[in-house]
């Protein structure tokens, strides 16, 4: 039973952490939906194993499948996609940092100065 | 019509010189994206007369791209060409690839080596995952093209602000797709001629690079 409710929480948690990121754009609506409903599939196999006892027999793979593994293959999924993001957010500050520098105090070919790019300034 | 040509380049030394020469005798405006080189790249661009922009660390194709975009708009470009810097492309095709954009009938066009007989000796291996590539973009774009990894390409003024390159790496050949498609775009092509020779082929693309370009290109589309 607290299993249960350790895996509920810890879902209800991971739920509005991606709905966060969702929030604040960094991701997109469909990456919400799938996380969403990754983690209803995992709670609703912490409260009714049974089911996964029968899919598990439908696939072949025998017996039911070994809760613990499974939520931590699921955490560690959801640790990399959390690092992926961030990572990539990282990535391009880098990128538009080396621009910058790289336009920055260049002159364009008309000999103008290039203070800051049109572009970004908007 | 103020032409600017992009040259994104890393360590391309042996060939940029004469290509930026090349391209020089027709357009004044070449511009050198150098993508962190260690080679003396930028020197030799400077050299043969091209305008260079010098990243200090490597950031990918993409990037490079859309910082050689930004300034060729900063410096008022009405058409600007984006061109490889290996020797594979014929400065003869960016008169071709113009001309459409001039007319003002498109937007876009796209250089493509599948139309007519114009890719010489292109490696087997090659030629079946970039048709993958082109099948695979049906679905993904919606854009019916017979390329879509070719560096050749032109955009008017207009549209080189509306697209919007994110990728830094080579995924950014798919998004100029998705992209052109986003903002409907009107896109022409054009037939190019690729010539792979033993120094291109060298440089370009690893044919099994392939699939990390596919998987970099997926998790893009997640992400905002």
């Amino acid at each position: 039973m607290i299993i249960k409710i350790l895996i509920s929480l810890f879902a209800f948690f991971a739920v509005s952490r991606a709905y966060l990121r969702f929030r604040d754009g960094s991701v997109k609506l469909a990456a919400l939906l799938i996380w969403s409903v990754i983690w209803a599939g995992i709670v609703f196999f912490a409260w009714w194993p049974k089911f996964s006892d029968i899919i598990a027999e439908s696939v072949g793979v025998g017996r039911g499948v070994d809760v613990l593994v499974y939520i931590s293959i699921i955490a560690l999924f959801y640790g990399v996609f959390r690092i992926y993001v961030k990572l990539e957010f990282i990535e391009r500050e880098i990128t538009s940092l080396v621009r910058r520098l790289a336009l920055n105090g260049h002159e364009d070919a008309k000999g103008h100065h290039i203070e800051q790019s049109e572009r970004e300034r908007k | 019509m103020n032409v600017f040509v992009i040259i994104p380049a890393l360590n391309e030394a042996q060939s940029i010189g004469r290509v930026v020469r090349d391209v020089r005798q027709r357009y004044d405006h070449v511009v050198v994206v150098d993508d962190g080189s260690d080679d003396g790249t930028a020197d030799v661009a400077r050299e043969a007369g091209a305008h260079v922009v010098t990243h200090f660390i490597n950031r990918g194709q993409g990037a490079s791209l859309k910082t050689g975009i930004q300034f060729a708009l900063d410096s008022g470009a009405d058409l600007i060409v984006t061109y490889d810097a290996d020797g594979q492309h014929s400065s003869n095709d960016i008169v071709k690839l113009l001309e459409p954009l001039e007319r003002g009938k498109f937007d876009v066009a796209l250089g493509s080596r599948f139309l007519g007989n114009s890719a010489l000796n292109i490696p087997t291996f090659r030629k079946i995952m970039l048709k993958a590539a082109v099948f695979f973009t049906r679905f993904a774009s919606g854009l019916r093209v017979s390329d879509t990894h070719n560096g050749l390409r032109a955009f008017s003024r207009e549209a080189a602000h509306k697209i919007r390159i994110r990728q830094d790496r080579m995924a950014h050949a798919s998004e100029i797709l998705d992209e052109i498609n986003r903002h409907q775009l009107r896109y022409v092509e054009v037939p190019v001629t690729i010539t792979y020779t033993e120094y291109s082929k060298g440089k370009g693309q690893s044919s099994l690079a392939f699939g990390k370009v596919l998987f970099k290109y997926i998790l893009g589309r997640l992400m905002k």
